[in-house]
């Protein structure tokens, strides 16, 4: 079943092409690595099927009309209020939000698994903390609990390990990994290194303002329009894609906002 | 004089009773204005309110009851306007303030100038409150009330995160319209009490306070609330006493309780620094 169908999706801002043309399917249990440079319209994309975003043109079909108790989103970057008095186990509450109807009011089994949730991410420790005075590493794992409480069918993440250091990265990664095997659970990941994703990812898509690509990891190592797009860098690529090494985007790959300012 | 004579009289109790209802709702929907740096939204709808007000004085009919639908029509022409891409939010807020004060003074002039009662409405007259006002200031409050333990959780995801709260299905569009045109309406309220000069300080006040030292958002409404309230009864307590305007000194105790605070927190740090 495919969670989610794009046919040519389009977007400007303010009259400024970001995204062309975008098509795409997107099946249930995969875990899809949406790579591409700075300014490629990543989050753009995500921000149109997350509904953040009025869509311009193209059409998109999600595997139903109201997704949101299905849905966990980690976004790239939240700027609170400084001075919210949330703490950490509150902040990780909110996400039975979309879970709940009419009146809303959380009983103890929602508690229960607020704090279980915090055992799993790693972050009970600091439960009775106020967020916003979380270093951006524990934020973010306060975030992801947030993200995994109504356990979602889809969950869609940003660049969710910037914050992060390499192990917590790796226990992050690896704690998706379980979700997306055991329970079957639909991963869209944003992120800049590709080696890192290659061990996990079953599904690639480069965007660069059009989507350069999209398939299966077995189909990105043969592909043609891959290697036309990373050029010389492609072996490299390939080299890192099962080892542990890093693998950032390459940086002389320059984004669409570049070129076209470039041209003016 | 007896310092507790002024119970004596039923009109300062009509005047606490109305007071504090002011304070449950300004005090309770300003915290989610102030943690969603809307709190100068407080400021230009106080604004708007002076040409309300004219209108009522030149049309001879109740100022406060002619305010109410202008104030919340510019409310949502602020919500309108922040929408444009082209203005900057606090930019608009200026716009729409600039408009309320040059259109004021415009109609209130035609209406015959500045007299006594104009200045009851730019600096307050709590003592003045009439029993109407005092039943729309508690249908209000009630209002606030509802609203807030109805959406509780909603809005307080809201001014948190509110992408978050859009793809969790919240509707922020609604509940933001809902909250920004209650505000309006507060406000015009609000306004018997410290007058146009200084209803946005009753909005801003007592929630900054209550943030410097609630770790919960429960406790933030709670404090912030009891801070309002204890300031209206202390401010007309006084005012009487001292023969001066009840809206300043109620204002000036709630910037004092705000400095009390924020001078203890200081004076703890650097304890614990040293
Ligand atoms: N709100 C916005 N207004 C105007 N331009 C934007 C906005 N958001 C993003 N852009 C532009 O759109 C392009 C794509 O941005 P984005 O989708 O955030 O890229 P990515 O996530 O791949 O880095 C960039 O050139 C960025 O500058
Ligand atoms: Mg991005």
């Amino acid at each position: 079943m495919n969670l989610i169908e794009a046919k040519n999706i389009s977007h400007a801002y303010r009259g400024q092409q970001v995204l062309s043309k975008v098509s795409f399917s997107l099946k249930e249990g995969t875990w899809t690595a949406l790579i591409g440079p700075n300014g490629s319209g990543k989050t753009t994309l995500i921000k149109l099927i997350l509904g953040l975003l009025p869509l311009q043109s193209g059409r998109l079909t999600l595997w139903q009309k109201n997704p949101a108790s299905e849905l966990g989103y980690l976004e790239q970057k939240i700027t609170p209020p400084r001075l919210m008095p949330l703490t950490a186990f509150e902040v990780v509450k909110m996400g039975l939000l979309s879970t709940k109807k009419g009146f809303k009011i959380f009983n103890k089994e929602d508690l229960k698994t607020a704090l279980n949730m915090m055992r799993t991410t790693n972050c009970f420790k600091y439960r009775n903390k106020l967020f916003t005075e979380l270093s951006g590493g524990q934020q973010q794992r306060v975030l992801l609990a947030r993200t995994l409480i109504n356990k979602p069918k889809l969950i869609i993440l940003d660049e969710p390990t910037t914050a992060l250091d390499s192990t917590s990265r790796e226990s992050f990664f690896e704690l998706l990994s379980k979700l997306n095997k055991e329970q079957n659970t639909t991963i869209l990941l944003i992120t800049h290194d590709i080696a890192e994703i290659g061990k996990y990812a079953t599904d690639f898509m480069v965007l660069d303002k059009e989507l350069i690509f999209s398939g299966t990891k077995e189909e990105f190592c043969s592909s043609e329009a891959v290697a036309n797009y990373f050029g010389s860098y492609t072996q490299h690529i390939m080299d890192h894609l099962h080892s542990e090494e890093s693998c950032p985007f390459p940086a002389h790959i320059h984004n669409h906002e570049h070129a076209s300012t470039e041209a003016k | 004089m007896n310092p507790f004579e002024l119970f004596s009289y039923s009109f300062i109790w009509q005047a606490i009773l109305g007071g504090l209802l002011i304070a449950i709702f300004t005090s309770l929907i300003g915290t989610f204005l102030v943690l969603k740096r809307l709190s100068l939204m407080g400021d230009s709808l106080s604004h708007v309110a002076l040409s309300g007000v004219s209108i009522g004085f030149l049309t001879k009919t109740s100022p406060l009851f002619v305010a109410l639908p202008v104030v919340i029509l510019s409310a949502l022409g602020i919500i309108k306007l922040t929408k444009n891409e082209k203005i900057y939010a606090d930019s608009a807020l200026g716009i729409i303030s600039a408009l309320g004060i040059a259109l004021g003074l415009i109609i209130a002039a035609l209406a015959g100038g500045f007299n006594v009662d104009l200045m009851g409405f730019l600096f307050g007259s709590i003592l003045t409150i009439s029993q109407a006002e005092v039943l729309l200031a508690a249908v209000l409050a009630v209002l606030s009330l509802i609203l807030i333990s109805y959406y509780y959780h909603e809005l307080v995801a809201m001014t948190f995160d509110e992408n978050f709260a859009k793809t969790a299905g919240v509707n922020t569009d609604k509940i933001n319209t809902l909250l920004i045109v209650f505000s309006a309406a507060c406000i015009v309220i609000a306004l018997k009490a410290v007058g146009i000069m200084l209803v946005s300080a009753l909005i801003i006040v007592p929630p900054s306070a209550a943030l410097q030292i609630a770790n919960s958002f429960k406790k933030t409404l709670i404090y912030s609330c009891l801070f309002s309230c204890s300031s209206i009864i202390l401010g007309i307590y006084f005012s009487f006493l001292l023969n001066l305007p009840s809206g300043a000194v109620i204002i000036l105790i709630n910037l004092l309780i705000l400095f009390i605070i924020l001078g203890v927190k200081y004076a703890f740090k650097k304890r614990k620094i040293a």
